[in-house]
């Protein structure tokens, strides 16, 4: 059977785009294993993040390159404090102001950067702060596990959505 | 395809700072991940200069990132652009810059050979002209380059591995002649594989032949293999000699034992360029005869000097292997 690399390219990164026939044929020959394996490791080379170390040599030598600052971060887990039976509990009085529904906070592993989304019915919010920053500028928020982005130029006002997001993680790319 | 990668998006927004710094990120993977691929058996490359992967990896995308005074745009954008067939999808553009990657990172690794191994690039030459004048061509295939003949596009099944090519009988490399028809022939008839000469695997087997007393029939009217490498290598290690007194002893830059030092290194050097080139660092050359050579020390008292004979007795060898061919 005939094999070209970009049938075991396709077989590795797309193998919708390949032939039942040829697929059955890779699956089950050991003939191009090898070069099967050359694919894989560079699709899982590709997943992997740069060494800030590789990055500094990269933006050495290619002037254009700026290395993107990344930030991952997680929520926190939050412990809601209980009301002391003595204190009384006034029934609240805000009808313009709309309900959160979910509120959850997230934080970097370095406690620079808060992120603090908030989800109503039908919007939701996404504020981002510095711990030790002023104003932050130029970055982008990425949510995940939906991959969505939103650009800002700063951070005056919050990231404001026709919908709730669900966020496991949220990124912080500065460039 | 990698998690969020988005390379047609990338390649459309590449006035953006973060859309080129991600490119050149992918970019610089990809090239590491062939280096590793085809290159892990050739480690010697990299002994010079004390060089790593990464750092090979990083100066074969460079050229793709740097813009010609002469030129408009990038070299890679001026690759997407004129690509065939055009790029229309994201698998498109993947295949795209795994392609045009392996293909910079097979040019630089072949610079660094022709750098560091005058002889391979005089063989390499020679091929080069068989090639032209047989009416063969090039592929690239897993960023390894194969002659084949000109019927053929693309590969389209297994091609001979390292282990198998150099068990081919020496007899097909004897005659200049019919070299390449011959070597396509008993792959064709007498193996399995694809009819497709590895390049580089070829030129070390000629430059291995040239080097044992097994030597290759010669045409006078034609491209030669042959050289003698003994004299070359002598005529190199003469002329890097002869720099280090005028310039370095007598000049009292260096003591009469420091320079019997360099001396000795040098033939080592000489030795090992002859048998294939250098097999290991600069340092470790010149530890073997100065005792209790720091590494700090040698960087900053001897490392510019040793490179530089080493240079001085490269280009004699070049020239010299030049003006044979002439």
């Amino acid at each position: 059977m005939n094999i070209s690399e970009r049938d075991i390219f396709n077989f590795v990164f797309y193998p919708k785009n390949l032939s039942t026939e040829k697929v059955t044929y890779l699956k089950n020959s050991k003939v191009f294993d090898e070069e099967i394996d050359f694919y894989r490791s560079l699709k899982k080379s590709l997943e992997e993040e740069l060494t800030e170390d590789l990055k500094q040599k990269l933006a050495e030598k290619i002037p254009l390159y700026v290395p993107l600052k990344i930030f991952i971060l997680y929520p926190v887990k939050e412990t809601v404090k209980k009301r002391k039976n003595d204190v009384p509990i006034f029934a609240a009085d805000s009808p313009k102001e709309k309900l959160a529904v979910m509120a959850k906070t997230f934080i970097d592993e370095a406690n620079h950067y808060l992120i603090r989304l908030l989800n109503f019915k039908d919007s939701s919010k996404i504020y981002v702060f510095s711990t030790t920053e002023g104003t932050l500028k130029n970055y982008k928020v990425i949510v995940k596990p939906s991959g969505k982005v939103f650009e800002q130029i700063d951070n005056s006002s919050p990231i404001e959505l026709d919908s709730p997001i669900e966020a496991e993680s949220i990124e912080l790319q500065f460039n | 395809m990698g998690k969020n990668i988005n390379l047609l998006g990338l390649f459309s927004q590449l006035d953006c700072q973060s859309s080129i710094s991600r490119l050149v990120e992918i970019t610089y993977k990809i090239a590491l991940a062939h280096l590793r691929y085809n290159h892990r058996k050739f480690s010697k490359i990299f002994l010079i200069e004390e060089l790593t992967q990464e750092s090979v990896a990083v100066s074969a995308i460079t050229p793709l990132f740097c813009k010609d005074s002469a030129e408009q745009g990038l070299p890679i954008i001026k690759e997407f652009n004129s690509w065939q067939p055009p790029i229309k999808t994201e698998d498109d553009a993947l295949y795209f810059l795994n392609k045009i990657i392996a293909g910079r990172v097979e040019q630089h690794i072949s610079h660094l050979f022709k750098e560091q191994d005058p002889f391979f690039a005089k063989i390499l030459d020679s091929v080069n002209y068989l090639i032209k004048k047989g009416g063969y061509k090039k592929v690239s295939y897993f960023g390894k380059r194969y002659i084949v003949q000109s019927t053929y596009d693309e590969i389209k099944s297994k091609v001979i591995g390292q282990d198998s090519f150099d068990k081919l009988p020496c007899s097909l490399f004897q005659n200049r002649k019919t070299l390449l028809a011959g070597i396509f022939n008993c792959i064709e008839n007498e193996t399995e594989f694809f009819p497709a000469i590895p390049l580089n695997a070829l030129v070390k087997m000629l430059k291995n032949l040239n080097n044992s007393d097994y030597k290759i029939k010669e045409s006078v009217l034609d491209y030669s293999f042959n050289f003698d490498a003994d004299e070359l290598v002598y005529l190199g290690l003469s002329s890097a000699v002869e720099k280090l007194r005028d310039s370095y002893t007598t000049k009292g830059k260096l003591s009469e034992c420091e320079s019997q030092s360099f001396r000795m290194a040098l033939k080592d050097m000489a030795e090992d360029l002859k048998d294939g080139g250098i097999t290991r660092g600069l340092y470790d050359y010149l530890n073997q005869h100065i005792t209790d050579l720091k590494k700090n020390e040698y960087q900053n008292k001897y490392h510019n000097i040793l490179e530089y004979l080493l240079k001085v007795m490269k280009n004699t060898i070049r020239e010299k292997l030049t003006e044979e061919r002439i």
